[in-house]
């Protein structure tokens, strides 16, 4: 459990551009709020808390439907 | 002077900057200010609860000096003497300490049946005085105190420590400046949830200890709290009632007292504008509030906060967060909504001062009189809130008890 763990550099490349991709989405979402609700410009710059928050809540999604087709796979290649 | 009291003056002085007083508050330059003042001697009858907390209050004020005291209730008495000090003569008897002592000025804190008599007697003998809220027990009573405070040409402050309050003044001035338009209704209430009983050491003191609840001593609700926010609203709307309406009954402290423990009011002014106030002593959830209300919006005085009818709206990603829930979770309607419930507005409002300050206004309220007292400034107004909040209380108490229409009683201006 304690084992000493190596992350290689094609994982963290991956996570960091599925986690860019998921701000990239949050991003889009705050300016689509901006035009439809003709709030002012700078929430571009001023919600970048809220943008992050939203990130990150996709980023936990992704992780938990990439859980979930692990256990799945594992499952069916049990069978 | 304590930190507290510092910065109060410090919104007070930037407030007088700003022009927002039209009096300029001629007390305010000797706010705070040490040495070299000319002392005033003052006197105060009536030490109970409230009578030593306007003792601590002259005690605070530089150049002010009790030099004497009275109260016939022993326990009020000792603890008086205590608090002030061995120096200070006690007396039992008011008119004793009238008739023997040279005061410049006498603070009266007796319960209310009390105020008239010794209110006259004071400015008779030639002092100025400080009387607490309200004025007296009926039309003429308080009328009188008018007449002496005219005939003797004397300084009269009814306690009306909101006049001093930092917060009740920028809601004022907000509310003069139209940051929430005309202003259409105010709504008042002050809830408590207890018997507004003392201890009695023995039966033949209870009438003495707990005078509020006896119509002989006291009108109730009326005169000890509802006078502070029939005084603001005075204030807000820059006059006096025409009639008032209301109504009152014992629904939950039927132990023996007289005065009702709950009282509904509805006050109209000239202008069409309706004060309401209510004042209830079985439920505290909503505490004490004083609400002017106006088409661009509110102004709560007691807590000082500003809300407007149309807040800023939430940036435009929480509000498209907000529809994309509403499109998944909410119930899909068969037919067009023909109603819509009107929920109270979520805004979080306004702090109205730039700082946190803990006084009521009386620290700064004492200050002032001990001011004019020194300078022999007569300002009118001051009395004059006193005496029409004082009316307009007793407008309502007769509008209850009477079971009519009460109209401002005809003469009666200063």
């Amino acid at each position: 459990m304690f084992r000493d763990t190596t992350i290689s550099a094609a994982s963290k490349k991956r996570e960091f551009i599925i986690f860019l991709s998921c701000f990239t989405g949050a991003y889009i979402m705050n300016v689509i709020g901006i035009i439809q609700h003709q709030s002012p410009a700078k929430e571009l710059f001023t919600q970048l808390h809220v943008v992050l928050l939203i990130s990150l809540v996709f980023y936990g999604i992704i992780i938990f439907l990439r859980i979930l087709y692990y256990l799945v796979s594992r499952l069916w290649m049990r069978k | 002077m304590d930190n507290n009291r510092r910065e109060f003056i410090k919104v007070f002085s930037t407030m007088a900057a700003a022009g927002m007083f039209a009096s300029g508050l001629p007390w305010l330059k000797e706010l705070g200010a040490q040495g070299n003042l000319k002392e005033v001697k003052i006197g105060v009858i009536g030490v109970g609860s409230r009578g030593r907390y306007q003792v601590q209050q002259i005690l605070m004020v530089e150049g002010a000096r009790i030099t004497c005291f009275c109260d016939d209730y022993p326990p009020n008495f000792e603890k008086a003497q205590e608090v002030i000090g061995p120096d200070a003569r006690g007396y039992v008897d008011y008119r004793e300490l009238l008739a023997t002592e040279e005061v410049d000025a006498i603070v009266i804190a007796a319960p209310l049946h009390e105020h008239m008599r010794m209110t006259v007697d004071a400015l008779d003998a030639g002092n100025h005085v400080f009387c607490e809220k309200a004025m007296a027990m009926d039309y003429e009573q308080c009328n009188n105190m008018i007449l002496a405070r005219e005939r003797n040409d004397k300084i009269l402050y009814v306690g009306h420590q909101r006049i001093f309050n930092a917060k009740t003044l920028q809601a004022v001035k907000e509310i003069e400046n139209g940051e929430i338009g005309a202003v259409t209704q105010i709504r008042a209430f002050w809830h408590r949830n207890s018997d507004w009983r003392r201890k009695v050491p023995s039966p033949e003191l209870e009438r003495k200890i707990n005078w509020r609840l006896y119509h002989d001593y006291s009108r109730g609700l009326m005169t000890e709290l509802a006078s502070h926010h029939i005084q603001v609203a005075n204030w807000v709307l820059n006059d006096k009632p025409d009639y008032a309406m209301g109504s009152g009954s014992i629904n939950y402290w039927k132990d023996g007292r007289e005065v009702y423990d709950n009282v509904n009011l509805v006050y109209h002014y000239p202008s069409g504008t309706h004060v309401t106030y209510d004042s209830m002593t079985s439920n505290k959830k909503y505490g004490m509030e004083i609400q002017a209300m106006g088409p661009l919006g509110t102004i709560e005085m007691e807590t000082g906060y500003r809300y407007s009818e149309q807040p800023d709206p939430a940036p435009g990603i929480i509000q498209l967060i907000n529809n994309i829930e509403h499109d998944i979770f909410d119930a899909i309607p068969i037919g067009g909504a023909s109603w819509v419930p009107e929920d109270p507005s979520k805004d979080k409002g306004t702090y109205i001062l730039d700082r946190i300050l803990k006084t009521d206004g009386s620290d700064v309220q004492m200050e002032s009189f001990v001011s004019d007292v020194r300078n022999k400034r007569i300002d009118p107004w001051i009395t004059q809130q006193g005496f029409y909040s004082s009316i307009a209380t007793l407008m309502g108490f007769e509008a209850m008890m009477n079971k009519r229409i009460e109209t401002w009683p005809e003469g009666l201006a200063i």
